[in-house]
């Protein structure tokens, strides 16, 4: 794709105004070197203007300050990079964190007519009343206490109207240009700016989506049916669309507002301590957590339950990156070094240029100075903060869900210790996660339903190696048989150390798997006869494995 | 298919009552020994911890025990199943030419 299609006519004005905005806060380099500016000239719209106040502005803050300025697409995409500190620095990471998600209401007629088109019905006939003025404004959307004609007390989501006009452009010029940035700036190349853009727009679509949120309430709901002091807000599925969401409504005090907490009579360090335990529960019992902890997403209420507010941003985590989470933090948190370089390399998230000692050395360092520190002065997102700046430097590969996973619990921590200074969260987390940990690797169903994956796959192998295999050699009798190495940026010598490294690999595990498939065949034990067939199977493709290699390579 | 869901669930049981009975004998001691584990749930948790799972493997072991031909079955299904492709003439396995 040229940057000549990238100026599609509709998407012209909002391109003049993002140079504009990037122009005034000093990045007139940035949209020069990915042509923005010259083309702009070229239709004579826009001129090179550069604010001297800019040059004395922190670059972290005046990227800040421009996203704030360029509306919800660049707030939102400022925020999820805020989660990402392998991809910013962390400079940026923590500037950005600051982004202010509060805009102006917008009108009521809109709040109305969005409402009556998205229902299909006027607003009278559903609700007794709506009050005009918004509760709360941000750059999704805006809410609404409203009753219905059934009495229930609710409140009311509402979309802003020619979002998905405003975003969409946004994201069509987003897209465009990362891929210019990508094609012309190959500095950024190593930070997948087409990826990133990719990722956002998913991850922006979800949270627009109204109807997702409300399913989400719901399963978040249902995770927590056992838990009495947490409140998750009822929504009206009959009364919810994409663009509107009627829920509960809550009545309480924010987590951080002291006074009325004091007002009210509750206990706000076992609250606290309440809030960090279902954030934990939620990532690493359930495997679903909300994303977005801010304070003004826990609502305390009179009898001291904690209602959680907002289900638009929500994370997940697979049941296997759990373990590996769990197996990791419990490492960390009971300075076990193996524990935490073992499974990195067994989760596969080391590069090959990492120097795996070297990793050993700084994660030892940052260990060993957490393991004699008070427990209070041991600052939580301080420390997920170093962990992932070292993980980053030494090129370990972070998926997106621990970061999320991290960013969950660092604001959980933040807003403990707002709420209550004295807040130690790794009181609570230490010991909930040892506890987890065992109970996940001491869990025999989990086990045995792994089990029986494994036995499936492993008889599914079986059943289909020898077409398998004798595709194979047909190929190789032919003489088509074509091995594809692709690997283009590594230099041919590690490719061919790798190529040698699996051989001797698998010349070590050949006879390992073979005399064991005989020595468990042998058996009486119907289940050691049916390891021994898969082992024996292993041997086999390994053999084939091994030839084909040393055929491929001429050796 | 009703005596389909009926034998998985007996499989499964079966299974896992298995697989219970070797993570309480060859894992759970081991972990649970660790000196680290123990200081970072002191000794009250600890000990809370330590029976809660012990007791729930034991359970798993018991409840399942009499399911347990299920997985011996299942398992004689399998090789039956693998020795007759081994088996198949043109196969590539011992009926090839």
């Amino acid at each position: 794709m040229t940057v000549g299609s990238l100026y599609r006519l509709r998407d012209i004005g909002r391109l003049r105004r993002i140079a504009s905005v990037l122009a005034r806060h000093g990045f007139v380099d940035v949209a020069e070197r990915v042509h923005v500016m010259q083309a702009l000239r070229r239709i004579g719209r826009i001129f090179r203007r550069r604010s001297a106040a800019a040059e004395v502005i922190p670059w972290t803050r005046r990227i800040r300050l421009a996203a704030e300025e360029l509306g919800p697409t660049f707030v939102k995409l400022g925020q999820m990079l805020a989660t990402r500190p392998d991809l910013v620095p962390m400079p940026l990471v923590l500037e950005l964190r600051r982004l202010h998600d509060e805009v102006p209401p917008f009108p009521f007629e809109d709040v109305r007519a969005t409402i009556e088109a998205e229902l299909r019905r006027p607003l009278a006939e559903v609700f007794e009343w709506v009050e005009e003025d918004a509760v709360a404004a941000a750059s999704i959307a805006q809410v609404h206490r409203a009753r219905l004609k059934t009495g229930e007390e609710v409140v009311i989501k509402v979309q802003r109207p020619r979002l998905q006009e405003v975003i969409g452009a946004d994201l069509r010029i987003l897209l465009l240009l990362a891929q210019t940035i990508e094609a012309r700036v190959p500095e950024m190349r190593p930070f997948r700016p087409v990826a990133i853009v990719e990722e956002f727009r998913r991850s922006l679509s979800r949270e627009m989506d109204f109807s997702t949120e409300l399913s989400s309430m719901q399963r978040f709901a249902a995770n927590f049916a056992d838990e009495p002091m947490l409140h998750v807000p009822h929504g009206y599925p009959q009364l919810s669309t994409r663009r509107v969401l009627v829920m509960e409504r809550i009545e309480g005090a924010k987590i951080t507002d002291r006074a009325a907490l004091d007002a009210m009579g509750v206990d706000v360090k076992a609250v606290v301590d309440l809030g960090m335990r279902f954030t934990l529960r939620s990532i690493f019992e359930h495997g679903f957590f909300h994303a977005d902890p801010h304070p003004g997403n826990f609502f305390i209420r009179p009898d001291a339950s904690i209602a959680l507010l907002d289900f638009g941003m929500m994370g997940s985590v697979e049941p296997q990156r759990l373990d590996e989470m769990l197996t990791w933090m419990v490492g960390l948190l009971t300075g076990d070094l193996d524990m935490m370089v073992g499974l990195l390399l067994d989760a596969d998230l080391i590069g090959d240029e990492t120097d795996v000692r070297a990793l050993r050395g700084e994660l030892r360092g940052i260990v060993d100075r957490y393991q004699h520190a008070a427990l209070a002065s041991i600052d939580v997102s301080a420390l997920i903060s170093e962990v992932f700046d070292v993980t980053v430097r030494h090129h370990v590969f972070l998926p997106a869900d621990l970061l999320l996973v991290g960013k969950a619990m660092a604001t959980m921590e933040g807003i403990g210790r707002e709420a209550w200074p004295d807040f130690q969260p790794l009181d609570a987390i230490r010991p909930y996660l040892t506890e987890v940990y065992l109970k996940r690797m001491l869990d025999a169903k989990k086990h045995s339903q792994v089990a029986v994956r494994s036995l499936v796959e492993g008889a599914t192998l079986l059943k289909d190696a020898p077409l398998d295999i004798r595709r194979v050699l047909r190929k190789l009798r032919r003489g088509e048989l074509q091995i594809v190495h692709r690997s283009a940026d590594a230099p041919a010598e590690i490719r061919a150390r790798h190529a040698r490294t699996n051989r001797l690999i698998l010349a070590a595990l050949l006879p390992v798997f073979f005399f064991g498939g005989v020595w468990l065949t042998g058996s009486e034990s119907a289940l050691h006869n049916a390891a021994g067939l898969v082992s024996l199977g292993l041997a086999w493709l390994f053999f084939i494995g091994l030839g084909i290699s040393m055929l491929g390579d001429g050796r | 298919m009703r005596e389909g869901s009926l034998f998985d669930e007996a499989l499964r049981r079966g299974l896992e009552s298995y697989v219970a009975e070797m993570l309480r004998i060859h894992v759970a001691e081991g972990l649970l020994a660790r000196p680290e584990i123990r200081a970072a749930l002191g000794p009250q948790h600890f000990e809370r911890v330590r029976a809660e799972v012990l007791d729930r493997l034991r359970r798993s072991e018991e409840e399942g025990r009499e399911a347990r031909p299920a997985v011996s079955t299942a398992v004689s299904d399998v090789l039956s199943l693998l020795s007759r492709i081994a088996g198949r003439p043109g196969s590539g396995g011992e009926g090839s030419p």
